[in-house]
């Protein structure tokens, strides 16, 4: 009796989850159409998603977007053009040593979207996996997780990857590392919690029930549940990528190139910013605007998954 | 023992801990610098003598569990060596460094937890009207602006624009005083407006927004009716009852921003040649002066711990419900 009553549930699970993938399309149509429901109606997310693809595209098609390359000097007759304000043929003006602002500004697009997408990326995929496991295990993997994240949590970021930089030196690859050490750090804990409540739901019992195994209820049974929050929590990583590598450019460890962090700090150091606005005002806005922009969007899906605080709101 | 002396004295340890841990890293990373750990600290035309003699200074040449001990023994004892820059003691530098990180970060963290709060209060109060979307907007770019290029924006307008105000540094070239002196005088204060500005935005929006955010739930519950019903003025139920009631997820939050405020204190004191902590640090790895970057980075994050411990407790004893919440 019990062992085929057992063998029933199992090849009713095994039918559903044949047809999980059309479930799961259904879902994500579904889900998409109410992302741009609430989309619609938030100007200012509206605004944001216009924004980044725009700058996007100008990361994409730098080298068709200026003509000029990010060192090119430029020499006339009467001299190199140092420092000279906006003209139709340098629209944000020169630096110091005469290279096109807003040549620099293109390509450095392209470096912060960079770091930004990888940044988002690789923290999302470490972060959520070590929360999901630190949740769904709990016990003692659970304590050393969550300690190891309490002692990250005690390390500023910029001071660490300063040291980081200064043992290994500065490379793309370094950079990029010592900002996964220092960003997945809240991803896990939000995950963890998270997975915490979500294992004690009936249908992760009944998932352990019928004997899945625990990387089949991780992965396939919880992950999707904590999906939107790590999506959130991965955009406004991607913000705080682009914020950091300014700062960690700012400060002269600048990845490689010319960067908006490195615009700044050569504007900064040369003592440029007594008079050329054009050379300081272009890359911060542009990194303000971006960030903003990120941070609008998070909101608004803050917003489509727990809509009884904008109900709250209204 | 009740529970919350069990509770305060585990986030001492774990504190504590922490911290240990951290030094322990420390320790390692400047051992496991690829090739030899002198190649990082030491002068390449230096002859193999002079190695010689400063690898046994350091301890270098003694076995690693060895030197382990020393290091740990001489953190506790504030023993941090000489710096490689200008032959000062590490400890001397690092009190003095210290004082003026505080003067500029902690002062400019108080006025962000004093005025945030008062703001996140207001707008929760006009919450999905144009006053609130519009401070959201400014909050949001506040927040969103790198704080050293909002910095730069400044000293190029008020410096060197205006000309009302210094571009950096603590006092003005030739000024003589003792230590107290220094922090009580008007030229102290005259380069301190711009760079605490500066930087109070910028810790400003996060306090603002637990606030907004906890007010709003304060809001709807019935006892702010009942104040309603008893006749009170918007204001004593915004800033009495309600804000009041909204001020626990803030303090939660404090130890967040701490962490964030002194992290931040690098960039922060670059921009304003500030000569604090986050300066020596980055002056020390500019230029490879190990003792002194090593001991900033840990002071550093003592000062975060400590102060993530101090929010901590007073959380528990403003709200005993994190008591049994427990430490994770």
């Amino acid at each position: 009796m019990i062992p085929d009553t057992a063998r029933k549930a199992k090849e009713t699970v095994a039918s559903r989850i044949s047809s999980n993938q059309l479930l799961f399309m259904r879902r994500t149509v579904e889900q998409t159409i109410a992302i741009w429901r609430v989309f619609r109606k938030d100007p200012f997310a509206m605004t944001s998603i216009l924004i980044l693809v725009m700058f996007v595209l100008i990361g994409i098609f730098a080298p068709v977007i200026t003509a000029y390359t990010p060192t090119q000097t430029f020499i006339t007759s009467e001299g190199a053009e140092v420092l000279e304000p906006p003209s139709l043929k340098h629209p944000m003006g020169t630096n110091h040593i005469s290279n096109d602002v807003f040549t620099q500004w293109v390509w450095g697009t392209r470096i912060s979207i960079i770091v930004g997408l990888v940044s988002g990326f690789s923290v999302f995929v470490i972060g959520t996996t070590v929360g999901l496991i630190s949740g769904y295990y709990k016990g003692n993997t659970d304590l050393m997780i969550m300690r190891i994240v309490d002692i990250l949590y005690g390390i500023p970021a910029i001071p660490l990857i300063l040291v980081l930089a200064m043992f290994f030196g500065n490379s793309l690859v370094n950079i990029l590392l010592a900002f996964m050490l220092v960003l997945w750090r809240t991803m896990a804990r939000v995950i963890r919690s998270q997975t915490l409540s979500l294992t004690e739901r009936p249908f992760v019992k009944a998932a352990k029930a019928i004997g899945a195994s625990d990387g089949r209820i991780i992965f396939l049974h919880i992950a999707p549940n904590v999906m939107s929050i790590a999506l959130i929590q991965t955009i406004l990583i991607v913000s705080w990528a682009i914020a950091l590598e300014a700062a960690v450019s700012f400060l002269g460890l600048g990845v490689t190139g010319v960067s908006w962090g490195t615009m700044l700090q050569s504007s900064f150091v040369t003592g440029a910013i007594r008079t050329a606005w054009w050379w300081v005002i272009p890359p911060g806005a542009s990194i303000t605007v971006i960030v903003v922009s990120l941070f609008y969007i998070s909101r608004a899906l803050e917003e489509i998954i727990n809509p009884e605080v904008s109900q709250h709101q209204q | 023992m009740n529970q919350k002396t069990v509770y305060l004295l585990k986030r001492v340890g774990l504190t504590i801990f922490s911290l240990y841990a951290i030094v322990t890293v420390i320790f390692f990373l400047f051992r496991l610098v690829p090739g030899d750990p002198t190649t990082a600290i030491l002068n390449p035309r230096m002859t193999e003598e002079t190695r010689q003699i400063i690898l046994e200074t350091y301890g270098l040449t003694k076995p690693l569990h060895e030197q382990y001990v020393i290091f740990i023994g001489n953190l506790l004892t504030f023993n941090l060596g000489v710096s490689y820059m200008n032959g000062q003691l590490v400890s001397t530098l690092l009190f003095e460094k210290t004082l003026n990180t505080m003067a500029l970060v902690m002062f400019a963290l108080i006025l962000a937890f004093l005025l945030g709060p008062l703001i996140g209060a207001y707008i929760a109060w006009y919450r999905g009207s144009k006053v609130d979307s519009i401070a959201i907007a400014i909050l949001l770019t506040l927040r969103g602006a790198p704080v050293f290029w909002t910095g730069m924006l400044g000293i190029m307008l008020f410096s060197f624009t205006l000309g009302w105000l210094p571009p950096g540094g603590l006092r003005s070239a030739g000024f003589i005083g003792t230590q107290a002196d220094k922090f009580l005088s008007l030229d102290f204060l005259y380069h301190l407006v711009l760079p605490l500005s500066v930087t109070t935005a910028y810790f400003l929006s996060m306090p603002a927004f637990v606030m907004r955010n906890s007010m709003i739930d304060v809001l709807n519950e019935e006892f702010i009716e009942l104040c309603r019903a008893r006749g009170m003025s918007n204001n004593r139920i915004l800033y009495l009852h309600a804000a009041r009631n909204s001020l626990l997820p803030v303090l939660h939050y404090s130890a967040v921003v701490i962490g964030f405020g002194f992290g931040g204190s690098v960039v922060i004191e670059v921009v304003f040649s500030w000569p604090g902590l986050g300066l020596l640090m980055f002056d020390a790895v500019m230029q490879n002066d190990y003792p002194v970057a090593q001991a900033s980075f840990v002071m550093l994050a003592t000062i975060i711990l400590a102060l993530n411990l101090l929010a901590d407790s007073l959380s528990s004893f403003v709200d005993p419900r994190a008591v049994v919440e427990g430490v994770g």
